[in-house]
């Protein structure tokens, strides 16, 4: 009964030594002077049948949102529908150079301008750059739109950000790396920013605060009009971490709450397939007086001419080498049009729906710190059923389901961060909560064993890191 | 009763508004701007006519860190498998071995291609990679100059100068001989106590294969050599571990990826193994579970944004694992013959092109005592953008602004302007190209 992962001894790509079959014109090599020369190369040579195998048994021995329920927190593993991958590889699209002339490119510019339209008008915001290539990237965009920002109206002398304790590690290390120190302020046990603590922390070096709304804990910012202007009142900016996105599309709006800024997570909110850790894309909107401080170019219309436009004085300069992932925006765009205003909505109620069902069913049986309603996400506790958050999670595994995120938020004991989305249906909600009991009444000595039914059993994490073995 | 009312009924509430009563009325407002929903048809029949708007059937003569290079079928039927691109990063090692597995073998064959001892396990594309590559020099080493040739491409020092914002290091150009090569006697005089790293390209931004690489570890000192290099050239000459490169990087989009305008592509980071522990991005280490059974994880993760925060050594998270697939499946159906030929025939071909582009009157390849692998830089008589222009006219994508493509050096690009064959590039094509110059 029950799940069983293909399970294969699959040996490496450097050990299957079936010979070269790729076929080839015969060339004569080129004299190469010897200093220059390429001593040997030394790649596999295997079939190409063999390759093939190669990579579908890996594939088995891999979970995936088309596999089964994926409930990983903060990651919004929704279903990528097909049409889009159909689209990604329309040669309309792939086959075109990044510096081909504007004129020439009217289409991708027009997915492009589009996307910029949609993004602005779901966020609330004034203008888009689509050029960050993944969320985190998106971030970074914003703490240099941030610092720059700060240049400008001659206030350098703002260099701290202030991080809730239960954000993303991105955010932090993003505005390290844009060259702020970070001030970390705790929250309070509800999951919510504590005001005090962020009136105490403000200051005038305050650049900007960085906040995911909802939280980490998947519960809104109800003190979020309190927040802004705490925030603008001391002449900071209010950053919005758009990884939760899909608990408030069509409800609200980072913009309406007086946000400055908000990066997008597109393989999230919007639908493109994560590809096993990416790529991703995070489009970045800001309030009108940040606009000239965006990465160049972004996209302009004027009549009906589609063309890249490159004039802001202030702006905090390139992150990407092109466009942007544009492809990832090509299935971003196709998605919210598939949906329009009322499905994307949809999609936000249903996942609202479907996190609180799933609270309410895990009441009683973990410890949920958080109390009364959630967003896209609940986080749950294992500490008061004695058992690790770990355990639980490799008993999920076992049975086929992908397990929620765990440890994470960090303030959070024996965190369990469950994301069912929009797409769960109830029978998969209903087995996510089976498994948990399941799992809690097992004997540790038995669980401790989990998983067996997966192509490996538990991975000795300490020994790879001290053996460090990084290339065959 | 649908599923939707049973839940209602299990959460006691009536309806969807009351899951959001903890919103401030003040701020809701319903979503406009993206229009009514379509059906995947109707959805599929629009991407196509937007699609057609583009001048997608451009003969292309034109490289510049992204190149239309032939892909095999296999590449694209493993990428899209279910289990691989509906995957999240493979944070439960257990059920996603697969992954896991062909990222170690990704780390592997990058190793292998570039003579590196650690390739991380992918980065965004080559410009963001070569700025992590220089942040990550200062980490090691915490000097204060960074010396880059002046005919580095523009995107890439854009990138370089957005991602130093806030990070105490000059950029400084060193000067490159007339062909783009670099100039050993030159760069030398540069190099100082504060040096901290040299980044050299080979080829160089012009397209021509650099002798000078092999020098730099005679007079770097203390400082570290950042090598760009091109994946597809490394076939035939000397790779960065070969010359002693301390990091090297590249763009990988060459490697299996289609065009795409731009992106998704793929940053190649490698590096010497002590600088391990300074190293951004996601690493894939070799372990065993607990039955001995050889098994593959995420490791050292204490250098990570999720462990480390605001003391990471980077703040990557989402990386280009896709990818990093489909170059792992390129490489690995290419073998080595594959992958020699592929850069065989681009270096017929470029010298092909070359030829015929010195055969008209007014067009004339920069002289080398080298060779060009991809990229040409040609010197025209006429205005560079006017020569784009023209060609796009005629349905030819090739003769791109140097002035545009390089930050400029001081031996001239004013009037340059870059061409590029690679494996694909056919002799009527050639032809082509020859006629519509002629009577440009």
């Amino acid at each position: 009964m029950g799940y069983h992962q293909a399970t294969y001894d699959e040996r490496l790509l450097s050990e299957i030594g079936s010979g070269n079959t790729y076929s080839v014109e015969k060339t004569n090599r080129p004299e190469i002077p010897d200093g220059i020369r390429r001593k040997k190369l030394s790649l596999p040579d295997v079939a190409e049948y063999d390759v093939i195998r190669h990579y579908v048994h890996l594939s088995q021995m891999n979970y995936s949102v088309d596999t089964g329920f994926y409930p990983l927190g903060s990651c919004t593993m929704k279903y990528n529908p097909k049409f889009a991958d159909r689209m990604a590889g329309d040669q309309r699209f792939s086959r075109m150079h990044p510096l081909t002339a504007p004129e020439y490119a009217q289409g991708e510019l027009q997915v492009m301008y589009e996307l910029q339209e949609f993004l602005r008008a779901s966020s609330g915001m004034d203008a888009v750059t689509l050029q960050p290539l993944a969320g985190a990237q998106g971030e970074y965009t914003s703490m240099l739109i941030v610092r720059k920002y700060m240049e400008s109206i001659g206030e350098s002398r703002r260099n701290e950000i202030i991080i809730p304790d239960s954000a993303h590690g991105t955010n932090p290390a993003s505005a390290a790396m844009a060259g702020f120190s970070t001030v970390e302020i705790p929250s309070k046990q509800d999951g919510k920013v504590d005001l005090d603590a962020l009136r105490d922390a403000i200051s005038d070096r305050t650049a900007a605060f960085m906040i995911t709304n909802p939280s980490t804990l998947g519960v809104f910012e109800s003190n979020i009009l309190e927040i802004e202007k705490i925030v603008h009142g001391a002449g900071a900016l209010l950053y919005y971490d758009g990884a939760n996105f899909n608990a408030i599309l069509g409800v609200t709006a980072p913009g309406l709450m007086g946000f400055d800024m908000v990066h997008f997570n597109l393989h999230k909110t919007f639908a493109t397939p994560h590809g096993g850790g990416g790529p991703g894309a995070g489009p970045v909107a800001v309030k009108e007086k940040l606009r000239e401080f965006l990465p160049l170019p972004v996209v302009v219309k004027e009549g009906k001419k589609y063309s890249l436009y490159y004039g802001y004085r202030n702006s905090i300069g390139r992150v990407g080498g092109f466009n942007g992932s544009f492809i990832n925006l090509l299935r971003a765009w196709a998605y919210m049009k598939f949906k329009g205003d009322d499905g994307l909505t949809e999609n936000t109620r249903k996942a609202v729906l479907n996190a609180n069902y799933i609270g309410r069913k895990l009441e009683g049986i973990l410890d949920i710190p958080t109390k009364g309603l959630k967003k896209h996400e609940v986080v749950a506790s294992t500490r008061n059923t004695g058992k690790k958050a770990l355990d639980v999670a490799k008993y999920i595994i076992n049975s086929g389901v992908h397990a929620p995120t765990i440890y994470f938020p960090l303030i959070v004991p024996e965190a369990l961060m469950i994301e069912p989305t929009e797409d769960a249906s109830i029978e998969d909600m209903d087995n996510f909560v089976r498994l948990v009991e399941e799992a809690i009444k097992i004997p540790d000595e038995e669980l401790h064993r989990m998983p067996v039914n997966l192509s490996i059993g538990r991975a000795d994490e300490v020994r790879a890191a001290r053996a460090m073995k990084l290339h065959w | 009763m649908t599923f939707t009312d049973e839940m209602f009924k299990f959460l006691n509430i009536k309806g969807y508004d009351d899951l959001f009563s903890d919103i401030p009325e003040s701020v809701k407002k319903p979503l406009k701007g993206i229009g009514r929903g379509k059906s995947e048809m109707e959805i599929t029949l629009e991407s196509e006519a937007v699609g057609s708007l583009n001048r997608w059937d451009f003969t292309i003569l034109l490289g510049l860190g992204a190149y239309e290079r032939y892909i095999p079928a296999a590449v694209n039927n493993v990428i899209m498998r279910n289990e691989f691109i509906t995957a999240y990063t493979p944070y439960q090692a257990e059920i996603s071995q697969g992954m896991l597995q062909a990222l170690f073998e990704y780390q592997s064959l990058i190793c292998d291609l570039t003579g590196m001892e650690v390739t991380n396990s992918s980065m965004y594309d080559g410009p963001s990679s070569l700025a992590e590559a220089v942040r990550m020099a200062y980490r090691i080493n915490g000097k204060r100059d960074v010396l880059i040739p002046e005919n580095i491409y523009r995107n890439h020092l854009e990138v370089l100068r957005t991602y130093t914002t806030g990070v105490p290091v000059n950029l400084i150009f060193y000067g490159v001989a007339n062909d783009g090569t670099i100039n050993i006697e030159k760069l030398k005089e540069m190099i100082t106590e504060d040096t901290c790293a040299i980044v050299t390209y080979n080829p160089s931004t012009f397209g021509i294969i650099d002798h000078g690489v092999n020098a730099i570890r005679e007079i770097k000192g203390d400082a570290l050599h950042i090598a760009y290099y091109d994946p597809v050239s490394l076939a035939l000459i000397s790779s960065p571990g070969e010359y002693d490169a301390d990091i090297s990087v590249s763009e990988g989009q060459q490697l299996g990826i289609p065009l795409n305008f731009g992106g998704p592509y793929l940053g190649l980071f490698s590096f010497k193994e002590k600088y391990v522990r300074k190293s951004p991005g996601r690493l894939i280490g070799e372990t065993v579970d607990v039955n001995g059974k050889r098994a593959y994880v995420m490791t050292l993760q204490t250098r990570e944004q999720h462990i480390r925060r605001d003391k990471a050594m980077s703040n990557i998270c989402t990386n280009q694992a896709l990818m990093a697939l489909a170059s792992s499946v390129y490489l690995s159906v290419l073998g080595n013959t594959g992958l020699e030929y592929v850069a065989t025939k681009t270096m017929e071909n470029s010298r092909k092109l070359a030829s015929v582009i010195d055969s008209v009157h007014g067009f004339r390849t920069r002289k080398t005592s080298s060779m060009y692998f991809s990229d040409i830089i040609v010197d025209v008589d006429a205005s560079p953008e006017a020569l784009f222009s023209y060609l796009q006219k005629n349905g030819i994508l090739g003769g791109y602004p140097a002035a545009s493509a390089l930050a400029g050096p001081s031996s001239g690009i004013g009037r340059s302007v870059f061409f590029a064959a690679t494996e694909i590039t056919r002799n009527d094509t050639l032809e082509k190209l020859k006629k519509v110059m002629e009577v440009f």
